[in-house]
């Protein structure tokens, strides 16, 4: 059997050891650990046991295979290229463009078929390299995926069985209580209704009579309440999966993956995020953008600069590549790859005029009027409004005037409550006086295209993770997807061989989720159905929704918790993703 | 007047299986409205569609979906709703999740 095709076997090659890799130094995730590899000898190394049993002859290294893997899988995932023959390039010129087109077209379909002929897709390729790291993974953290879902799942059902044996015991007890106790409280109940109502001693005494009688039946079950409800809590955190121990496990497995992806390549990184990105967003984002390839996080940010296409009512305009701008949101968070933000900024409210305000300000050098003020206009204001020289224009100011406490807050003093409140003189009546202040409105001061990236709270699934870690996560895939070529090349595959019916070749309809819905999605057996949502084939939900589910704890992290199936299939296409795709040349 | 508490259905499939509810209770396939029932008793909060968290009830349409959603979450589909669920599940979907763009207009 060679090694594409052969199965992995996930149980841990006798490497219980792990915890120690959640400080592993090249995961670059944010995780403070010893170096394991100083503590390890070989034998102790699946990478090389993995080896040992895929290649009988032994000798490769397996992580160094990975990598080639991964240049041959990042080649075949490149646009195929295209000549450019611009004007002015002299023969020779366009002659050495056609010879490097073409020789890097055969470099991209040399690596194609190497794939295709080694593991029939360069998808499962992807798929391959993903079983192989996700085993290396679970070495590391000294539990399997099969472990973690087995365990949560063996919880849940001695929760439920918990919960069930509580309740039917606190239903005996309250009937067990009912008939000891019952005809004794219906009798109160009958005498409080027979009783005249103005003998009101007696009232109260049979009330508390019965209320005595109530509370005798109620502790006759109150341990048993107070264990159900103990249950009923725990049954619904392992339903949720927000049980400590399942948290615990899928902390442990997503720092195996880290670790494992961590020997394949550099993790983690900067992003650059718009000078107008939350700070709060730019840290959610930011502990997020650790678990993703550092080749990712550096083709987002290479990115910036550039130049791009942005629609606007005017048509299409070339404009530069904006970093992202990271916002939270209470909403459903969502990526841009384009759109215009405006920065507005308050300002008083102003207007040129012409002809209003002359009379006053040649009698009293200002308005008469408390609404309005007149001044004259400066240089830069008269050259933006294209005022001409000699052209008499003022620019008014609107004000609202206070008219007492039935249309205005007002402080105890009879003064104005709230800010910016002056008190006006009117100039032909100096005994009049009003309080007045400025009016604003919120005006564009400038706009600018850029991509936008948001991210709201959700309980934390996985031990040690913030409440924003997995949208963060969901999120910034998007990112990735316009960022890094080949990663929505590789999607497409992956959801066309999971929706395609391999008897007939037809695709897997697409259905909404509900009547009339834009959303719509091709279902097939994943966790989740919103997986099989596309976006016209520009983007795709499959890397968001595995990456918040292996590293985020969404949908049972994958593995089987929260009463949820697991999906190894989509695991490992994750992962052999995260491991492969988008890496870019050393130097 | 009392609503017609047929206006009010909800029904929901979920891998072949399909249950109700009626503006009072939940009837169907018996994974399901086991699974419904379990939910409102335990009063949890659902995520329907795998994305969106609701709390589960059996008195609104809203809590009824996110209660018949909890046999797996992520693999329901809504085949019958009042014209307010739908509304607003429009409105909580708005925003679409990814996309290259602005809509035109926004």
């Amino acid at each position: 059997m060679s090694a594409s095709t052969r199965e992995y076997v996930r149980k841990p090659a006798g490497l219980p050891t792990g915890g120690e890799f959640a400080e592993h130094a090249k995961a670059g995730s944010g995780l403070a650990l010893v170096n394991y590899a100083d503590e390890l000898t070989d034998d102790d190394d699946p990478w090389l046991q993995a080896a040992d049993e895929d290649e009988p002859q032994g000798g490769k290294d397996p992580v160094a295979e990975l990598v080639q893997l991964s240049e041959d899988i990042t080649l075949a995932t490149q646009p195929t290229p295209s000549i450019m023959v611009r004007g002015g390039m002299s023969p020779q010129e366009r002659e050495r463009e056609r010879e490097e087109a073409h020789a890097r077209a055969d470099e991209i379909n040399a690596a194609r078929r190497r794939l295709e002929a080694e593991y029939g897709t360069v998808e499962q390729a992807v798929v391959h390299a993903g079983h192989r790291v996700a085993h290396r993974a679970e070495e590391l953290a000294g539990i399997t995926a099969e472990e973690v879902g087995a365990a949560a799942q063996q919880r849940l059902e001695e929760a439920e069985s918990a919960y069930n044996e509580l309740k039917e015991k606190h239903s005996a007890l309250r009937a067990e209580a009912e008939e000891m106790y019952g005809a004794e409280r219906d009798e109160l109940t009958r005498q409080v209704r027979q009783l005249d109502y103005g003998d009101r001693a007696e009232v109260e005494r049979l009330k508390n009579a019965r209320f005595a009688v109530e509370r005798k039946i109620a502790d006759h079950s109150r341990p048993a309440f107070d264990a159900l409800i103990e249950a009923q809590t725990r049954l619904g955190l392992l339903r949720n999966g927000q049980d400590d121990q399942v948290r615990a496990d899928l902390r442990r497995l997503s720092d195996g993956y880290l670790a494992a992806l961590g020997e394949v390549r550099e993790l983690g990184g900067q992003m650059v995020w718009h000078e107008k990105s939350a700070k709060k967003a730019r840290e959610a984002f930011d502990e997020a953008t650790a678990i993703f390839p550092a080749d990712w996080v550096a083709a987002s940010n290479d990115r910036i600069g550039g130049n791009r296409e942005a629609r606007g009512l005017l048509g299409v305009r070339t404009v530069a590549d904006q970093a992202p701008v990271a916002k939270m949101s209470s909403r459903r968070a969502h990526y841009v790859d384009g759109r215009t933000h405006k920065t507005k900024k308050r300002m008083p409210r102003e207007t040129v005029t012409v002809g209003f305000g002359d009379e006053d300000m040649q009698a009293y050098g200002r308005s008469s009027s408390p609404y309005t003020e007149y001044r004259e206009l400066t240089a830069e204001e008269r050259e933006r409004h294209q005022v001409f020289a000699g052209d008499r224009a003022l620019m008014r100011t609107q004000y609202e005037v206070y008219r007492g406490p039935y249309s205005h807050k007002t402080n105890p003093d009879g003064t104005p409550a709230g800010r910016g409140w002056e008190e006006w003189t009117d100039p032909a009546n100096p005994q009049r006086k009003v309080w007045r202040r400025m009016k604003h409105r919120m005006q564009e001061v400038s706009s600018e295209f850029a991509p936008e990236i948001t991210t709201n709270r959700q309980v934390p699934l996985v031990e040690g993770r913030s409440d924003t870690f997995a949208v963060s996560a969901h999120e910034l895939s998007h990112r990735f997807e316009y960022s890094v070529p080949g990663l929505t090349q590789l999607e497409a595959q992956f959801l066309r061989r999971r929706t395609t019916d391999p008897e007939t070749g037809e695709p897997e309809p697409y259905r909404p989720l509900w009547p009339g819905s834009r959303e719509r999605v091709q279902a097939d057996n994943f966790i989740t159905a919103y997986t099989g949502k596309t976006y016209d084939g520009e983007a795709y939900e499959v890397l968001s929704t595995g990456v918040d589910s292996l590293f985020g704890g969404r949908n049972g992290g994958m593995v089987g918790t929260a009463g949820e199936k697991a999906d190894p299939d989509m695991r490992a296409f994750i992962l052999g993703v995260m491991a492969t795709a988008g890496r870019r040349p050393r130097s | 007047m009392d609503e017609n508490p047929s206006d009010k259905t909800v029904t929901v499939e979920i891998d072949g299986l399909t249950a109700s509810w009626n503006g009072r209770e939940f009837t169907g396939d018996t994974e399901l409205v086991e699974a419904a029932k379990r939910a409102v008793e335990l009063r949890e909060t659902v995520e329907v569609f795998g994305r969106i968290p609701i709390d589960t009830t059996s008195v609104d349409p809203y809590g009824a979906l996110a209660a018949l959603s909890a046999y797996r979450p992520g693999r329901v589909f809504v085949t019958q709703a009042p014209e307010e669920l739908t509304d607003w599940l429009e409105l909580v979907f708005e925003a679409n999740d990814c996309q290259a763009r602005e809509p035109a207009g926004a």
